[in-house]
């Protein structure tokens, strides 16, 4: 396993910590605390211009508004491309969870060369860069005689989702224990009673965290997006077409909710995901798994 | 590996071939992965006249592209911009994880939370918010006018190949993290200790143990970050302006305003063959023999 540390010359005495590494450690942390300004920064920068009574979004800093979220409502291009993007996205999320988790299923049950180039295969459209992938998706639904809107955004959404789906589930499904599916083939339960019964309760947890992942890929993504959108745009499409005007602070206003938004979301997912998973097993953490330990 | 559906050692239930149960991923890779490919590459080679495409094969995009100066010189700049912010970001945050898995224990949660909470936020906006930090009234410019340490704001931090350059670095690090992240939290704490009693400095141990075991967790972050910046067009169209024009601007200008998607079809691939070589190159340079499981 760790044939790679080699052999060293003996007698040099064990690390101890000094003076220079205590200022190294002090280094480090300001180091860490440097590289949070920066990745926080734009984001704080929105927040605040969100909140700045002007139209230009530059300092001086105007004064404490909350103009710019009152008048979200009433911009009705804004809600339109929300609405629309939620639709996509709400239609992603669920077929590619049925899909990907079917892959998975699928690809795990049947192992051989031919699997395992297939699953090399649909992961194709997640490692291209965006803009290629946008462009050969229009042009394949051009070809197709597809016109631009609802069907083609979620089929172009469903080509880099359904691989995330099926890649995190197979890594769950990899992990569990053979011992309980075969268990239950045993005591008669068909293949399909097995996987209802034995193997979903245990996947469930990364179906629900893919799909997760899924709603806010699917909401967010606007590379590709662009290349298929008609004539409705989603919510980032909507925000890149304005911000060839520059765009108004009521942008930074929506960001600013739906970022708040998903960041809560995300928390409590993961809070019920932890709760659930100390309740009724993350493979890792209950003794289902001891294929590690065992004798 | 274990199968997790067990071969049923009674032929019951399973009277079809089991590769059978493989055709409908067959179906969707042929649909959604080898078609759109396949016909990006006859794109490449069809042409535009007049506005109608023209369904005679050649190679003339390619030679047209390869001629001229500008599409050449921006490829170049933009594999140079995206390895070089790629790089950075690698740089950063490569470190930043190796820091938090060696010396935070019950921060280290909060801290992998904390880099990922901006991928959650919108790209597009995070990428605009430079545009409002680094703009000549923006946010830096300002505070350095308003202490006195400039007289007149520093025309150079936005519409700049720099702006785009810092912006895809920022974009990049979270990605970088994670994957680094993810590859140093799986080396067995025992390697360090083991390297210590053997007398090994923390660089020696860091260049025979960490390193080595983690390079490709650091490789798969560095790819990652490069196949992001490459392709994003966003960023230099918002932070760029005319000097920071990149590859991928190009190929959306023949996909909207040119209308010569055979045109952009050919930039792509070239745009394709030349991220693959470098990830290939990538690859080779960061191998690791054996698997840490």
């Amino acid at each position: 396993m760790s044939s790679i540390a080699r052999p060293y010359p003996a007698g040099r005495p064990p690390h101890a910590r000094s003076l220079g590494e205590g200022i190294g450690e002090l280094l480090a942390r300001l180091g860490l605390l440097a590289v949070f300004l920066f990745l926080y920064a734009p984001l704080v920068t929105i927040a605040l211009f969100a909140l700045n009574d002007s139209t230009i979004q530059a300092l001086p800093w105007a004064g404490f508004t909350t103009r710019w979220f009152e008048a979200l409502p009433a911009d009705r291009s804004l809600v339109a491309a929300v609405r629309f993007g939620l639709t996509v996205a709400g239609i992603t999320v669920v077929v590619a969870s049925i899909v990907g988790t079917l892959f998975a299923v699928i690809l795990h049950g049947v192992r051989g060369r031919s699997s395992t180039v297939l699953q090399a295969a649909i992961v194709i459209p997640v490692v291209v860069p965006g803009l290629v992938l946008g462009l050969s998706l229009a042009i394949t639904f051009r070809s197709l005689g597809l016109q631009p809107g609802l069907l083609t955004v979620v089929l172009g959404h469903l080509t880099f989702t359904v691989p995330i789906v099926t890649l995190l589930v197979l890594t769950r499904l990899n992990r569990l224990d053979p011992a309980l599916a075969q268990a239950s083939m045993d005591l008669g339960a068909g293949p399909v009673r097995t996987f209802l019964h034995v193997t979903c309760p245990q996947i469930r947890t990364a179906v629900l965290a893919a799909a997760l992942l899924t709603l806010t890929l699917s909401f967010d993504e606007v590379i590709v997006t662009y290349f298929l959108v008609g004539t409705e745009p989603t919510l980032p499409v909507h925000i890149w077409a304005q911000t060839r005007f520059g765009f108004t602070p009521s942008i930074n206003a929506v960001v600013t909710l739906i970022g708040t938004l998903s960041v809560v979301l995300v928390v409590i997912a993961l809070r019920i995901l932890e709760r659930r998973s100390g309740a009724s097993g993350s493979p890792a953490a209950t003794p289902i798994d001891h294929r590690e330990g065992a004798p | 590996m274990s199968a997790a559906i067990p071969a049923p050692r009674t032929s019951r239930g399973w009277s079809f071939p089991r590769r059978l149960a493989l055709v409908p991923i067959g179906l969707y890779a042929l649909v959604l992965v080898a078609l759109p490919n396949l016909l990006l590459i006859v794109y490449s080679l069809w042409g535009m006249e007049e506005g109608r495409l023209v369904r005679s094969l050649s190679l003339d995009n390619y030679l047209d592209i390869l001629g001229s100066r500008v599409p050449r010189e921006l490829l170049l700049r933009t594999i140079l911009t995206a390895l070089g912010a790629a790089l950075l970001a690698t740089l950063v945050a490569y470190p930043m994880a190796w820091f938090v898995v060696r010396r935070l224990s019950r921060a280290r949660l909060l801290v992998l939370i904390l880099v990922v909470v901006p991928l959650w936020i919108s790209y597009l906006v995070r990428v605009y918010a430079w545009k409002i930090i680094l703009g000549d009234q923006g946010v830096i410019n300002t505070a350095l006018t308003g202490i006195g340490v400039l007289d007149e704001p520093l025309g150079f931090l936005l519409y700049s190949r720099f702006a785009v350059f810092l912006t895809l670095t920022y974009v990049s690090i979270p990605f970088v993290f994670v994957a680094a992240y993810a590859a140093l939290e799986r080396i067995p704490k025992p390697l360090f200790e083991a390297a210590a009693d053997g007398g090994a400095s923390p660089w020696r141990t860091f260049t025979t143990v960490v390193w080595p075991l983690s390079r490709q967790g650091a490789a798969i972050g560095f790819a990652l970050a490069l196949l992001i910046c490459v392709g994003d067009y966003l960023t230099p169209a918002l932070v760029g302006g005319m000097d920071g024009t990149m590859f991928g601007n190009l190929i959306v200008s023949e996909f909207g305003l040119a209308n010569d998607w055979p045109r952009g079809a050919a930039l792509s691939i070239l745009m394709l063959l030349s991220t693959g070589l470098l990830l290939a190159l990538v690859a080779r340079i960061t191998r690791t023999e054996g698997v840490l499981e």
